[in-house]
């Protein structure tokens, strides 16, 4: 599904933020990215996103290398993957529905596919009860259900996630993980970033560990 | 279909979104366009006056008091046998004088000169295909040379210098067109840009989501030319008021401003013109603002770092 060869990423002429990656993911496989603050994790996310170019080496993608993607063809790659971000990044004037439902018009759906696929995925993330309350009415726990049910909405085959319980309670990140790992069953790929190594235990999936910039680990911790 | 009705939807959010501003853009929008509107029709009218004068262009052949006999039929004959010629009339003296005293009721300058010093003369009208000052011009040195001939008149330079006036006119509107089309694109382009800055996250959302800059500009291009065409539309409404209004309350003046009665207003496809380029220079506007900004937005991509 993804393999890196030699990824380099600079930001300014400091140390390197990801230093000679080399990486393959499976189709299907449900990866855990940890590390501390600073490590790389979010810089590798958003290479595979296309959200930021790497400096050297090259990324493939379903054998797609997207290192020299042109800039008009960045969002069909992003219509094939879902991104839970960090901070969400919902649109606060938007109801949970219209949120939810934006990548869906994006590409083109009929009202009739939206209305029934949205609240496929609202009720999966249990949200559906808010789907008219706007951003700023939820807690973090249901905004986080909510930018899930967006990534998920176009079913994509890829689902990346940025500390997606970073701003939660336990019981919660529990939820969330739960969440993720039944997402998982239906073949989804995910790479979840965090630097709550208590996540881990929890999935008993691949973990690749980044330490300033490098792979330290790669592998099921025991 | 369903991406036209979700574009549409969404221009008519952005414009409810950012009503005061949308509001007051198309107040400007409308006075801009009404502007031109006026222009028009001053144009208007005065290309029919110019049409009504040339519908009307004659001119009068005076002939030689001592002309010879049978020479005035001979003139007659050559008239009637001309196909520049719509028509004529023959004022005699005698007819000319009796013309002269039913405008003039003081007569003690006719009597000053003694006799009837009014000559006779033809009053020629010419057909609308040689209406052409040129063409005039070589009819007036045809009837110039015919024996009997004193003198051929007709307001020549009048007509040539209303004719210019038109021309003039005409350059003029297109630099006022011009002119006001540029206005209108930066009106609606700035509007363009403030919306698209109130809305700056969202469009960094949606591009994260997958949206091409394409379905991100449609919004905002159809937000510009509906922009474009109520303001056309509302210009024209503006415009036929005060041209009701001014109609109504100038003829009672009577005078020379009471002529306005005479004013006609613009064809339908004139003001369906109007609005069309409102909507047309509405969207081209919300167009060049669009590439500027999304270039700009591109060009601060981490990825182009």
């Amino acid at each position: 599904m993804i393999q890196m060869f030699h990824i380099y990423k600079y930001y300014g002429r400091t140390h390197p933020a990801l230093e000679d990656i080399n990486l393959k993911i499976g189709k299907g496989d449900f990866i855990f990215l940890v590390g501390a603050s600073g490590a790389g994790k979010t810089s590798l996310l958003k290479l595979i996103f296309c959200e930021e170019r790497s400096d050297q080496g090259q990324i493939l993608i379903g054998g797609q290398n997207i290192s020299r993607l042109k800039e008009r063809e960045i969002p069909f790659i992003r219509r094939k993957m879902g991104f839970i971000f960090q901070d969400y990044k919902l649109i606060q004037r938007k109801t949970v529905f219209e949120n939810v439902a934006l990548p869906m018009e994006i590409l083109g759906a009929s009202r009739g596919e939206i209305r029934k696929r949205v609240h496929e995925v609202l009720k999966l993330v249990r949200i559906e009860h808010r789907h008219e309350q706007r951003p700023p009415f939820l807690s973090g726990g249901e905004k986080q259900r909510v930018a899930i049910a967006r990534a998920l909405v176009n079913r994509p085959r890829l689902l990346l996630a940025d500390e997606p319980t970073g701003n939660l309670d336990d019981e919660l990140s529990n939820e969330i993980v739960n969440l993720l790992k039944s997402i998982h069953t239906t073949g989804t790929t995910i790479i979840v970033a965090t630097h709550d190594r208590r996540l881990l235990s929890k999935a008993a999936k691949r973990v690749l560990v980044l330490e300033k910039g490098k792979i330290a680990f790669d592998g099921i911790p025991a | 279909m369903k991406r036209l009705i979700y574009f549409f939807e969404a221009a008519l959010e952005n414009i409810k979104l950012n009503r005061t501003m949308a509001l007051l853009s198309l107040i400007s929008l409308s006075l801009t366009l009404m502007l031109f509107g006026l222009f028009l029709l001053f144009y208007y009218n005065f290309q029919g006056f110019i049409g009504t004068l040339r519908e009307n262009i004659q001119f009068s052949i005076y002939i030689n008091d001592d002309i010879e006999d049978g020479k005035i039929e001979q003139i007659q004959e050559r008239l009637s046998h001309d196909e520049r010629i719509a028509s004529f009339d023959y004022i005699s003296k005698g007819k000319a004088l009796k013309i002269f005293k039913a405008y003039f009721q003081d007569q003690s300058l006719l009597k000053s000169l003694g006799g009837n010093p009014l000559p006779a003369s033809f009053e020629v009208h010419v057909k609308a295909d040689f209406q052409d000052p040129k063409k005039l011009q070589e009819m007036i040195r045809d009837f110039k040379a015919l024996s009997g001939v004193d003198e051929v008149h007709y307001g020549s330079d009048l007509f040539q210098n209303l004719n210019a006036f038109l021309r003039f006119l005409r350059i003029v509107g297109v630099g006022i067109g011009g002119f006001l089309a540029v206005a209108v694109m930066t009106i609606v382009a700035n509007t363009i840009r403030l919306h698209f800055y109130n809305r700056k996250e969202e469009i960094e959302i949606m591009k994260l989501i997958g949206a091409t800059h394409r379905f991100i500009k449609v919004p905002f291009f159809v937000e510009g030319s509906l922009m474009g065409f109520v303001g056309g539309a509302l210009a024209t409404l503006i415009l036929f008021s005060l041209y009701s209004f001014s109609k109504v309350h100038l003829q009672s003046l009577g005078g020379t401003i009471g002529h306005f009665q005479g004013v006609r207003f613009l064809p339908v496809s004139m003001l369906v013109g109007m609005v069309v380029a409102g909507g047309m220079f509405g969207g081209i506007g919300s167009l060049v603002s669009l590439n500027q900004l999304l270039r700009l937005q591109a060009q601060s991509d981490p990825r182009k770092k």
